[in-house]
């Protein structure tokens, strides 16, 4: 009896064990916030990975650690919050109460990330004029951001200026956008995002975003609104217009099956209170996504492109509780009607939760396990 | 010039594992699609993305250094157009391909819609690949005071155009004895012309060309693969 009792122990001991050192493993590799969770079906690996764009590489990452006999399910965090579930063959798993409970107890925002630094271009560019054909505005963007409770994050930094014949803002350092950014999914498959803050595109104010996407589904929908003013800062000198400017527009995407392209029609009140259509084909790419768009408002019709990927080489430093890195999401977009702000929106400093969930696709994921 | 093709008409062929390019051309003045004259030589820059295997968009900016002085166009005239395949090569049966450039342009010197069928044969002597194609001799113009896209008429090319680049039937004929290298010959509609190109790396192309052997130019292309894992995550290399 007591034989069996030792090696009962030693059993339990040994699994500890390994499962720590799983976790060990995954943390020196940039992991942040990884918890185990054996539910009853099954060993539940929990992470978050800010290095990447894409959760589908976090989770062949994690399958590349693991010992390869163990099956595990992963669930990759955004924003220090739940998504969804992988199973090693990256079949989506619901998140169900039980995992919420335990993530809810586990989760410890300031503990359980590194301190991170990330470094990020901000360049805004008008062709074509003739006197000055490219106009452009360089900066260089080093800011961070700390989770102060789930799903909450505080963000700000500094920009760096480097060139600007673009607009009349100024070469003095100063603040980079700064806000407080809340993420959760009350609900499965309800998506919500809200920002208060300075914003990129010399924006500030409020942000709310809304979004149900079934994660296995072609169709996904979502609402975006923002009220907020104009503010433009060179070094500590500020001027700024009332937050009174409504952004309403919602869009539906769909995922059209076919070699990772989908097809986004929004609607509603763009920014300058423009009303009008918007139209865009994405196409993901495991290093990219590129998209192209058209649109027509009151104030008239254009088209452009866009283009998203992590910027070389991700990780610079790594320490246990500091890191700096490249951004995981440089995003430009190009407009062919540049003048007039046709369809304008404006970016928050974290992704579009359309963007996030792209990612989060069963189809997308699985077609990145392919590449292995 | 970016798209799949020989010194400066397009073939029907498709970079399906380079979906990504970017190229740039020099086209001496005289042989452009904008004029005869002597003198203005364009640079052609152009992007390149297949968004699937049957969908492609081309971004071009012709920029001419002493038009731009006399009319402050800036950069240049920028064009898009947009690749259909509409049958990949069988056996038995050429790849076909449509080019539209999209109406509503008020100066559309750059648009080109067109439909092009190749072939590939392969020999012990190398491979040759044989394109033939006819090009709209007619244009999609914007009203030049209108500000809507949709405000358009049909105009034929020649009416405004002096030279017929991709108006009416063109061709081309590229011999590979080796893998890495090869020769043109292409008819534009225009004109004739040759080049010799070389592949020293999967992901570039360099170009030596001829126009009517009277005047000599070049053009280089990258090409590049986005379905890729990050190097780290590689197991299969």
């Amino acid at each position: 009896m007591n034989r069996i009792l030792f090696f009962f122990v030693l059993l339990v001991f040994a699994t500890e064990a390994s499962s720590q050192q799983l976790q060990d493993s995954l943390r020196q590799s940039g992991f942040e916030n990884v918890l185990l969770y054996a539910s009853v079906e099954g060993e539940q690996l929990i992470f978050e990975n800010r290095i990447y764009r894409n959760p589908g590489f976090s989770l062949i990452q994690a399958q590349q650690i693991k010992a390869s006999e163990e099956t595990l399910q992963y669930i990759p965090l955004h924003h220090n919050n739940l998504v969804a579930g992988y199973s090693e063959d990256f079949q989506i798993l619901e998140v169900d109460q039980e995992l919420r409970s335990f993530y809810q107890e586990a989760n410890k925002p300031f503990k359980n990330y590194r301190w991170q630094f990330r470094i990020q271009p901000r360049l805004a560019t008008r062709f074509g004029f003739y006197t000055d054909p490219f106009q452009t505005k360089f900066n260089i963007i080093v800011d961070t951001r700390i989770y102060v409770a789930r799903g909450l994050s505080l963000q700000t930094g500094l920009s760096i200026p480097v060139n600007n014949n673009y607009d009349n803002q100024g070469m003095k350092l100063r603040a980079a956008p700064t806000m407080l950014h809340y993420f959760n999914q009350p609900w499965n498959d309800h998506f919500i995002a809200a920002s208060a803050g300075s914003f990129y595109n010399d924006r500030y104010g409020l942000d709310l975003e809304y979004r149900y996407a079934n994660l296995r589904s072609n169709w996904s929908f979502g609402l975006g609104a923002g009220l907020t003013g104009f503010y433009w800062l060179n070094g500590f000198e500020k001027y700024s217009t009332p937050m009174n400017e409504l952004y309403l527009v919602a869009d539906t995407e769909w995922r059209t099956g076919i070699q990772n392209t989908s097809i986004k029609l929004s609607a509603g009140q763009f920014l300058y209170e423009d009303k009008g259509v918007r139209l865009d084909l994405i196409k993901q790419f495991a290093q990219a996504e590129i998209g192209l768009y058209a649109s027509r408002t009151d104030i008239g019709t254009t088209g452009g492109f866009q283009f998203a990927f992590s910027l070389f080489p991700g990780s610079i430093l790594r320490g246990k509780k500091l890191e700096l890195r490249t951004t995981e999401e440089y995003r430009y977009e190009y407009t062919y009607n540049n003048e007039q702000p046709v369809a304008a929106s404006y970016r928050i400093g974290m992704p579009r939760l359309s963007n996030v969930l792209r990612n989060y696709h069963q189809d997308w994921v699985r077609f990145l396990g392919e590449l292995r | 010039m970016g798209k799949s093709g020989a010194v400066s008409t397009p073939t029907a062929m498709w970079l399906e594992e380079q979906p990504l390019g970017f190229s740039l051309s020099r086209l001496p003045g005289e042989y452009s699609m904008f004029t005869r004259e002597i003198g203005d030589d364009v640079y052609f820059y152009n992007a390149r993305l297949n968004f699937t295997s049957f969908l492609a968009a081309n971004l071009s900016i012709a920029y001419r250094r002493e038009k731009a002085e006399q009319n402050r166009l800036g950069i240049g005239d920028r064009q898009f157009d947009l690749r259909f395949r509409l049958l990949k090569e069988k056996e038995w049966l050429p790849a076909v391909v449509i080019g539209i450039t999209p109406p509503g342009s008020a100066a559309p010197y750059l648009s080109h819609d067109y439909i092009v069928l190749t072939k590939n044969f392969g020999h012990s002597l190398g491979d040759l690949q044989i394109s033939a194609g006819y090009g709209s001799t007619y244009v999609f113009r914007r009203e030049n005071e209108s500000d809507s896209y949709f405000d358009v008429f049909l105009e034929k090319k020649s009416d405004f155009l002096d030279t017929n680049y991709l108006s009416g039937f063109f061709g081309s004929i590229i011999y590979k004895p080796v893998t890495w290298s090869g020769l043109m010959l292409e008819h534009d509609s225009n004109t004739i012309n040759a080049g010799l190109f070389v592949t020293p790396l999967k992901w570039l192309s360099l170009q030596l060309t001829s126009y009517e052997l009277k005047e000599f130019s070049y053009s280089a292309a990258v090409n590049f693969k986005l379905d890729l894992l990050p190097q780290k995550l590689r197991t299969n290399e």
